[in-house]
């Protein structure tokens, strides 16, 4: 044997990576440069001399919504108020914020109003981030109320970044109908962003596939290099095959639909905007947007296929995934659901925890199931300050990832004994590109509108919003 | 029969003959008259304008505030309904009035109340008239909406397209569920961007798989003056090749030969890389062009002077691909396939390339192994080749492929494909072609753009606004038959006797219906409805015990042989065409040995050492320990479905078979009711039934619990997952306890016995499993009224309305006609009105 063929040969990953300072983001952005040489002719401002695409000269504000099911034990999580300060305690489900707290803000008083007792989990769920009155329905007629807060910042600036919005998760989705809670499909209970207020998106929880999405132009696979192109016409031609294919089967779709009558339509709608999000995503990738470049690099290597064994290194991949998404400007908008409602996941892995997540959260007042239900809560803001963290370390500019970032966390129960809904659980951290003043309590007047919160960080985005849901004013991050 | 059957457990009081007595003393309770409307038969009403004088002044009294009949802009509105006949406009909306009076949903909290009594008769009379007048509406089919595959059904029509064994499991989000509680219900599949993207990416993958290309052999050629040898290529697919370059006569020691891919320096070879003049490395190219150049390092520090000279002999192999498997294996996998191709260049180095090259594919096939045997015999299929062409090499025209995409696409889209549609395909063919690709590689587009496009994604009907109640085409019907019984695409037999419209015809649709269901496909329909049905389908996924609790007793090995049961026994169902009822007692069980062993049916286990697996059907009569485990109640995957994660939940039992088997929709606790003290464990000092006792002792608690729970106790000897036990355990884990009894077999005696007696509120009593089969075997009304919608809802795939309840009706009396045969019932499906009809 003569040959180390391992290291001889020559895979396309590492072809890319060769190019880009042996990072695994670099995938994207060679790509992104060499696209961007070819459109010279529809000059846009924000085209320089040589015809380049200018990056942005500020990073922009990016938003994050992560979900935790279940609830918490209010009376370790609400701090005692001191005497007109904005300042608060870490009680015991804060702690794990002890390093993060500058950047964190503790908001209090905000709820939904909408979501009344009948049912204590499945309605509570979407409407985290629709605010809207849920319908009882076994899947029929669904409706959210609204379409959710991350799904309208997508609306407004998605088509900015190659993805308009990411949606992460961990369990699968929930199949059936619960019948015994009231006839709910438990599609609510397993969906936090909803297109609109019929149309849940679904959460990839497979970390590979996830990450391989932020790096697809959604175009026939790129020339490799992105350097020598013998023949371009070639290169233009196998670019166009997915573009072809994508004009037919919309020529299929509209073809079908004229065949059907207008309910069957409007189903088969689904398929044609999905096409045509495709299609924009394909477009995008071959006229450069005017993006946010950051400098150097970021260490996420590409994970491998299938699920994590362990819970935590699961949900900390996709987080920095999502991290990762939102450093290479992939997308502005993300959401992340760290259980379903109702989750049955065994937290055992955790010391003192011998059961699961939503079994314990009926703790019945008993200590020692406080105890155990509290435990599960702060395993969840400990993944949340990582991910603060992780957001911190990374510069833009002169300033970090995490500061021009809004990532809130919270259930919309309270207590999960109770299924309770003032006073949510609800924690933001990021300023906002500046706008959000961090390291205190916003105590908010009570049963104040968490849509409020979503309107201001709308705002804060930089879209133009005066009401959402069922929003009634604002709430003053500043 | 109502469709939406009542969820106040009142109303199920009255409403099945199941449990006529307990109204009696529930309405005792109330301190009222018991009502004494008989259920069982369509009641009669006291007089003709019984519902002019009685009812609907009441229904004024307490609703029309607000839903005022004279408020046209009012969306509920039924007052509206002035006489009976009229209720028949609006039958959906009075269905939902009387859901809502059972359910204490209306009127609103802050709004005059009905009384007990008046609530109860008010809904009753609404329910009973519905039932009475279901046929008075004329014929009703409902309007299905185009649905696209789910998940399952997309990987099995897929697999039957090309023959090959594709599982999505990870690549597709999981599909929600809603109507009638399945998967496949059109009203919540959807689309969202992330699909499509994913289905234009599989699509592409399985093409991939499914062509095998021929492989290519490419000698390089000097590139003019330079001292280079290249080679620019068009890569159709992702594959790896081996490069071959040997080495002119006289070249020093020193050099080095550069490799450049697309101008970036791949490989820098070395003299030590070096044997017998000849060098070897190889290369992974993604699909797209790509340039290869061979040339001597010119940069290496003492041949910069030289003048060296060019390689005339570079050439490129292409490798087999290597199968994926988890681990290292495959490196080592990749590794030999590179020697065994470098010795083939070498030795055949002198060989003219065009004469190498049928040599070469040979042994491309016979390194291929059985992979791509597998691989070949999709691409026979889908080329159409006759068994004696070679599949590999194989030439296909231009009209072959036009061939080969209308061909592809019937079986896709179950339907006749014309000459524009493929016309369409082959522009994308010529687009290929013409860029210099093969004419197989250029069948990948058109491929990718069938299994992409909605006609094979969506089951869908035509249909118009103005259409009434008509037949769906023989092609469509062929499309719902398969997918309903195979869960994937029809086959030839069925699209041909469709395409002649004789699919339609009742004594054909008949004998094809039990062709489909003796078909091995039908496995997957008996899968996904009983295992949803019962709910089974998420144990061991979200209904998982405390694993470490339960070690060594519980595996995942265990959890798959208990949710392969359900499907067994629902096929097994199918094949002896047993009465529907063996779901409730039977005499038969159906189980493997690791399951015999586990459920402690020794007689059996033995019988079945010789094949671990092979589920089989059992009669009691020949094991004394089957009966317990005969029909849904003696399944280890329901045990697991209603416990706790380590204590059994008789509530949770006691409402499933009052869920799942009668339909009944138990209602959840009211907020205010204290839940069972001493949580989920077996606190050792009192039973959950002692602390069941004492939350019944509530009269709030005891109106639902005296009705759950007893079923619940009954089943107290199945543990959490799903052995048979005699005694209480107490709170140890299965090691402990393991070891506990290995030590001191003689506690076992003295711990208290199971208490799995129960008595239900209409009196009648029963001691364990066996009994209480006979009490629920007296109430199969019930049980066949809701078995009937589970299955129509999934046959129909979309949430069953009011105007169903005809068809209920009508099937629930063929299926009387016909000993209540499982294939009767699904024959009698499928030659229902809405099965064939659209409107």
């Amino acid at each position: 044997m003569l040959f180390r063929t391992k290291r001889a040969s020559l895979s396309r990953r590492r072809l890319l990576r060769g190019l880009s300072q042996g990072s695994a983001v670099g995938l994207s952005l060679p790509w992104l440069h060499a696209m961007a040489g070819e459109s010279p002719d529809n000059s846009p401002p924000d085209v320089d001399a040589n015809g380049k695409v200018k990056p942005l000269d500020r990073p922009p504000v990016r938003t994050a919504f992560l979900f935790m099911p279940n609830g918490v034990n209010p009376t370790n999580w609400t701090p005692p108020q001191i005497n007109n300060s904005d300042q608060f305690e870490l009680t015991p489900m804060l702690k794990p914020l002890a390093d993060v707290r500058d950047e964190v803000v503790l908001l209090e008083n905000l709820h939904h109003p909408n979501l009344n007792m009948r049912n204590g989990h499945w309605p509570k769920v979407p409407a985290f981030l629709s605010g809207g009155f849920v319908l009882r329905t076994s899947g029929r007629d669904m409706d959210t109320g609204s379409m959710s807060a991350d799904q309208f910042i997508a609306s407004k600036i998605g088509s900015q970044t190659p993805l308009p919005s990411l949606e992460l998760g961990v369990d699968s989705a929930y199949t059936g109908v619960d019948n015994v809670g009231g006839g709910f499909t438990r599609i609510y209970g397993s969906h936090i962003a909803w297109r609109d207020r019929n149309t849940p998106l679904p959460n990839e929880i497979v970390p590979q596939l996830a990450f391989d999405r932020l790096f697809r132009g959604g175009a026939a696979s790129p020339p490799v290099s992105g350097l020598n192109l013998h023949d371009p016409k070639v290169a233009k031609s196998l670019q166009r095959d997915t573009t072809s294919v994508l004009d037919i089967v919309l020529e299929d779709a509209r073809g079908l639909s004229r065949q059907l009558g207008s309910e069957d339509r409007a189903k088969l709608d689904e398929y044609l905007q999905s096409v045509r999000s495709v299609e924009q995503r394909i477009e995008a990738s071959m006229k450069p947007q005017r993006r946010w470049i950051n400098e150097g690099k970021i260490d996420v290597p590409r994970p491998g296929p299938g699920l994590p064994e362990q819970h935590i290194e699961h949900v900390r991949l996709m987080m920095d995934i999502m991290v990762l998404a939102f450093w290479t400007d992939s997308t502005r908008v993300a959401t992340f659901m760290m259980g379903n409602a109702q989750t049955g996941r065994n937290f055992s892995f955790i010391d003192g925890v011998n059961s699961s997540f939503h079994g314990i959260s009926h703790h019945r007042n008993e200590p020692d199931r406080i105890a155990e239900y509290e435990r599960i809560g702060t395993w969840h803001v400990e993944q949340y300050a990582y991910l603060i963290d992780r957001m911190r370390s990374l510069k833009e500019g002169d300033s970090t990832l995490l500061d021009n970032s809004m990532v809130m966390f919270g259930s919309t129960i309270r207590d999960g004994n109770k299924h309770d809904i003032e006073n949510l659980p609800l924690l933001l951290a990021g300023r906002g590109g500046g706008v959000v003043r961090t390291g205190r309590r916003l105590v908010a007047p009570e049963k104040s509108r968490l849509c409020n919160l979503y309107v201001s960080m709308f705002n804060a985005m930089g879209i133009n919003a005066e009401q959402f849901g069922t929003s009634d004013g604002k709430v003053d991050l500043s | 029969m109502p469709t939406r059957l009542p969820i106040s457990l009142h109303a199920v009081l009255l409403a099945s003959s199941l449990l006529l007595a307990p109204l009696a003393e529930q309405a005792a309770c109330h301190g009222e008259e018991p009502d004494k409307t008989d259920t069982a038969k369509i009641p009669k009403p006291e007089s003709m304008s019984f519902f002019e004088d009685d009812i609907r002044p009441m229904l004024v009294e307490y609703c029309g505030d607000c839903h005022s009949p004279d408020d046209d802009e009012d969306p509920v509105g039924f007052l509206k309904s002035m006489t009976m006949d009229e209720i028949q406009l609006r039958r959906e909306v009075w269905s939902s009035a009387a859901e809502q009076l059972h359910n204490r949903t209306m009127p609103p909290a802050d709004a005059d109340q009905p009384t007990e009594t008046e609530r109860l008769r008010l809904s009753q009379w609404i329910e009973d008239h519905l039932k009475a007048t279901a046929c008075d509406g004329g014929e009703f089919a409902g309007r299905p909406v185009p649905r696209r595959f789910n998940r399952d059904q997309y990987t099995h029509a897929i697999n039957d397209l090309t023959g090959l064994n594709f599982d999505f499991v990870e690549t597709f989000p999981a599909d929600g569920g809603g109507g009638e509680g399945f998967n496949n219900n059109g009203e919540t599949l959807f689309m969202p961007p992330l699909l499509m993207e994913r289905y234009l990416e599989v699509a592409s993958q399985v093409i991939d798989e499914a062509i095998v290309l021929t492989p290519r052999l490419i000698e390089f050629q000097p590139d003019g003056e330079a001292p280079i040898a290249t080679h620019t290529m068009l890569c159709s697919t992702d594959e790896t090749y081996g490069l071959s370059i040997r080495l002119p006569r006289n070249v020093p020691d020193n050099s080095r030969v550069q490799v450049r891919v697309d101008g970036i320096v791949a490989a820098t070879l070395k003299e030590n890389h070096r044997e017998n003049d000849h060098h070897w490395m190889t290369l992974s190219l993604p699909k797209g062009q790509h340039h290869i150049a061979v040339q001597f390092d010119s940069t290496a520090s003492d041949s910069a002077d030289q003048d060296l000279p060019t390689i005339t002999h570079a050439r490129l192999f292409q490798l087999p691909r290597i199968e994926y498997r988890k681990g290292q294996q495959i490196e080592r996998d990749r590794q030999k396939m590179s020697d065994v191709v470098r010795e083939f260049a070498w030795k055949n180095s002198e060989a003219p390339i065009d004469q190498l090259r049928p040599k070469f594919h040979r042994g491309f096939e016979e390194y291929g192994r059985d992979s791509l045997k597998k691989r070949l015999v999709a691409t026979t299929k889908i080329l159409g080749l006759a068994s004696d062409d070679d599949a590999l090499t194989h030439p296909v025209s231009r009209e072959d492929a036009e061939v080969i995409l209308a061909r592809f696409a019937r079986r896709a889209w179950r339907r006749p494909i014309d000459q524009s549609t493929t016309a369409r395909w082959m522009v994308l063919f010529d687009h290929v072609v013409a860029r210099g690709e093969t004419s197989r590689a250029a069948l990948q587009l058109g491929l990718q753009a069938i299994l992409t496009s909605p006609n094979f994604l969506y089951i869908s009907e035509s249909d118009s606004d103005d259409s009434n109640l008509h037949r769906i085409t023989d092609l469509e019907l062929a499309t719902r038959l398969s997918f309903f019984l195979w869960y994937s695409i029809p086959d030839e037999q069925l699209l041909k006797l469709a395409e002649r419209g004789e699919l339609s015809q009742p004594e054909t649709l008949r004998k094809e219906v039990d062709r489909m269901l003796a078909d091995p496909r039908s496995k997957r329909f008996a899968d996904a409805f009983a295992s949803q049905w019962l709910g089974t389908a998420a144990v061991g996924n979200t209904v998982i015990p405390d694993t470490n609790f339960f070690k060594p007793a519980y595996s995942d090995k265990l959890v798959i042989d208990l949710r392969e049961q359900v499907g067994q026994t629902m096929a097994w169902m199918i094949r002896e065409n047993r009465p529907v009822t063996d779901w409730i007692d039977s005499n038969t069980v159906v189980i493997n040995h690791r399951l015999a062993k586990h459920y402690g049916m020794e007689t059996t286990a033995k019988k079945l050492k010789d094949d671990k697996d092979r589920f089989v059907a059992v009669r009691i009569a020949d094991d004394s320990e089957a009966s317990r485990r005969t029909g849904a109640l003696g399944l280890g995957a329901v045990h697991m479905l209603t416990s706790y994660s380590r204590r059994t939940s008789p509530v949770l039992r006691g409402a499933w078979v009052l869920e799942t088997i009668f339909g009944t929709r138990v209602p959840a606790p009211p907020p205010d009711v204290p839940s069972l003290p001493g949580g989920e464990k077996e606190n050792g000092k009192k039973t959950v039934r002692q602390r069941l006792e004492q939350h019944r002792e509530n009269p709030t608690c005891a109106a639902c619990h005296d009705l759950i729970d007893p079923i619940g106790f009954a089943l107290e000897n199945f543990d959490v997952i799903g052995r048979w036990r005699d005694h209480e355990r107490g709170p140890a884990s299965e090691e402990d306890w393991q070891k506990k009894i290995e030590k001191a077999p003689e506690t076992i005696a003295k711990l208290p016995m199971i208490d799995s007696s129960g008595r239900l509120p209409s009196g009648e009593t029963f001691d364990g499993v066996d009994e209480l089969r006979a009490v629920l075997m007296a109430r199969q009304d019930a049980f066949l009224d809701e078995y009937i919608r589970r299955m129509l809802g999934f046959a129909l795939a979309r949430s069953l309305e009011e105007a169903d309840a005809c068809t209920i009706d009508s099937i629930r009396n063929h299926m009387l006609d016909n000993d209540l045969r499982t294939r009767e019932l699904i024959h009698a499906i499928i030659q229902s009105t809405p099965f064939l009809n659209r409107g």
